[in-house]
Parts: C-alpha cells; sequence; structure tokens
C-alpha cells in the first residue's frame, strides 16, 4: 500500500499534467494562427495596421481569463515577419506569393495548476503559423497597373 | 502425524486463532482479514478516485480542444462578409452559431450547446456565463462596432466530478470551458 498510493497518485498527476501541456500548445497555435490570419487582412503596404492586428489577435485570442491560459506566461511579443509586412510582394522558388511567418513562445507554470502539488517546475513552448497573401483579397485595385505595389517580385 | 499429536483431545488443541490472538468469533475469519479488507476499501476509493480524475482531465482536453477548433472556425464566418453584402466592414455574427454549434455539440458529452443570449460583450470566463449548474456551453458573436469581432465558447461541461467538490475551477458535476478569440475586421470588396 505504501508504494501502490504513490505510483496511483504519480500516475494521476503525470496524466493530467500531460492533458494540461496539450491544451496550452492547443491554445497558443490557435492563438498564433489567427495572428498570422490577422496580419495580412489589412491592405498590402499598411505595415502599421498589420502589426496592430496581429499583435490584436494574440493578446485577445491568448486571453488570461482562460481556463488554461491562467498558467500560462508570454515572455515576449509575437514577432511577424515577410515581405507583406514590408509592403512588397515577392515569389518564392515554386512561384507562389511568400508567406507571412508569425512565432511566439509562452511557458507554461505548473506551480500555479494541479501539477504543482507534485512537480512546480514550468515548460517553455513555441509555435509558428505561416499563411499566405492573398492578390483578390489586397490588391484588387492595384493589380489592374502592372508594376504597382500588387505586382510579385521575384525573390 | 505422531501419535502423541494424534492423542491430544481437539478441545485443548490450541487453536491457530488463540496463538495469534484472534477472534474465532465470526465464521471463516482468518487473522488480518480485516485488515485486509480496510486496506482494499481505502486502496479501491483511491483508485476510483484517481480513475475519475484521468477520465474528467481527458474530458476537458477533448472539449476544450474542440472549443479551440469552434472558436477559431467561428472567427473565420465572422470575418466573412454577410449574405447579401457586396461591400463590408462588420462580420457576419448572426452566422457563428449555426455554423459552428454542430461540431461542438459533437464534442461535448452530455452538453447542450445554446447560443448566447447576454446583451453587451461576451462572457469573460466560463463561470460568468454559467454562474450555477453545468450540462451548458454557450456560443457568443459579438461585433463591438469598434471594428473587432469576438467569437467566445464558455460554460461548464457535463463531467464526473462528485458533489462538494469545487477546486481550480471545476465544480460539482461541471468543467469549465472557456475559450475566446478576437480580431479585427476586414474589408472586403469583391
Amino acid at each position: 500500500m505504501a508504494l501502490v498510493i504513490p505510483l496511483m497518485f504519480l500516475i494521476t498527476i503525470g496524466f493530467v499534467g500531460v492533458m494540461l501541456e496539450m491544451r496550452a500548445e492547443s491554445e497558443l497555435r490557435t492563438a498564433v494562427d489567427l495572428a498570422a490570419q490577422a496580419a495580412i487582412v489589412p491592405p498590402l503596404g499598411d505595415v502599421g495596421a498589420s502589426i496592430a492586428d496581429y499583435r490584436y489577435a494574440f493578446e485577445h485570442t491568448l486571453n488570461p481569463s482562460g481556463t488554461e491560459s491562467a498558467y500560462l506566461t508570454v515572455p515576449g511579443a509575437i514577432s511577424c515577419s515577410g515581405p507583406y509586412l514590408e509592403g512588397r510582394l515577392s515569389l518564392t522558388v515554386e512561384g507562389t506569393l511568400a508567406p507571412v511567418t508569425c512565432s511566439a513562445s509562452v511557458v507554461l507554470d505548473f506551480a500555479r495548476s494541479p501539477i504543482g502539488v507534485l512537480w512546480p517546475g514550468s515548460v517553455q513552448m513555441s509555435a509558428t503559423a505561416r499563411v499566405q497573401p492573398s492578390l483578390y483579397r489586397t490588391c484588387l485595385e492595384q493589380t489592374a497597373g502592372i508594376g504597382g505595389p500588387c505586382t510579385p517580385g521575384s525573390g | 502425524m505422531t501419535p502423541e499429536k494424534a492423542e491430544v483431545p481437539s478441545a485443548t488443541r490450541p487453536s491457530r486463532h488463540r496463538r495469534t490472538g484472534g477472534r474465532a468469533g465470526a465464521a471463516g475469519c482468518r487473522p488480518g482479514a480485516g485488515q485486509a479488507m480496510l486496506e482494499f476499501a481505502l486502496v479501491c476509493g483511491l483508485f476510483l478516485a484517481m480513475l475519475l480524475a484521468i477520465v474528467d482531465s481527458w474530458l476537458w482536453t477533448i472539449e476544450s480542444d474542440a472549443a479551440d477548433a469552434a472558436v477559431d472556425q467561428g472567427i473565420g464566418v465572422a470575418l466573412a462578409a454577410p449574405a447579401g453584402a457586396p461591400t463590408s466592414t462588420s462580420g457576419d455574427v448572426g452566422g457563428v452559431f449555426p455554423s459552428i454549434s454542430g461540431m461542438l455539440a459533437r464534442a461535448m458529452f452530455a452538453t447542450r450547446v445554446e447560443p448566447w443570449r447576454g446583451a453587451g460583450p461576451c462572457p469573460a470566463g466560463a463561470a460568468q456565463a454559467e454562474p450555477e449548474g453545468s450540462g451548458r456551453v454557450y456560443v457568443c458573436a459579438v461585433d463591438d462596432g469598434a471594428g473587432h469581432v469576438t467569437v467566445t465558447v464558455a460554460g461548464y461541461a457535463a463531467s464526473l466530478i462528485p458533489p462538494g467538490l469545487s477546486l481550480f475551477g471545476v465544480r460539482s458535476g461541471g468543467l469549465p470551458v472557456f475559450e475566446s478569440a478576437s480580431v479585427t475586421t476586414g474589408t472586403y470588396a469583391p
């Protein structure tokens, strides 16, 4: 009995911990996905709006009032990069529009969760999302003029 | 068997119970049986409690993942222009519940999915959506009029948590589910 009870306790806490980590990863992935999609909603060239939109989407999706979000700490702001966020479009070697790439990391603090009873440590996790800008959604008016800001360049 | 032992009358033979100090009153009771039963009851109770904890955390993960996916899909719907509006700067928040309620209901065990009927912004937590009871999850989609749409899934999904236990946001028979996302609406012109 002295062996069985601690073992059962360990298995239960371990299982809950794994579930919590899976949820946190899913939450982070959703937030980064939505932020990447938000980055390409403003028209090409409106870099300020793109940055504001992806930050807003990330901060309001990884919501601190969420159940598992209460155990998460965001050490740094989300960062997105890509030609679209520099006000231009470029083609990849495959001939598609170069994507916007967003990445963020969070720290899952087990000390603030039920797992803290057994292991008050923390786990760092990160997520990356890529989205391709759409000419239709962003450059409809400009594509009529060849050589305008919506004409993709090479590289 | 030696002859000396065979001659000892059964009434005077020291019983096993007497040797070990146990009681021979209860028919068929062996020494240590009570202790074993007590240990079994303790371990069995703990085992059941831990099994319920494992099943509940597994249910919570599935249901929260479904809520996450539903919110993600709801944002996509909310950002689309409403039907019949060729140009729109506001989202189609009315289309969110019909779009995601089916997938959400399939993942929620013994839990009803209902549209949020409260006025103003979406609930900021599971307890705000469902102050008492459990077994209901609400879908909220609002356009704040300032260029943002918010989609929230909040409530308490049915669980196996026994009465009188409320720790870390769980309540009797209910697991908190709260997923929310908010994005800036785009302007679309086909």
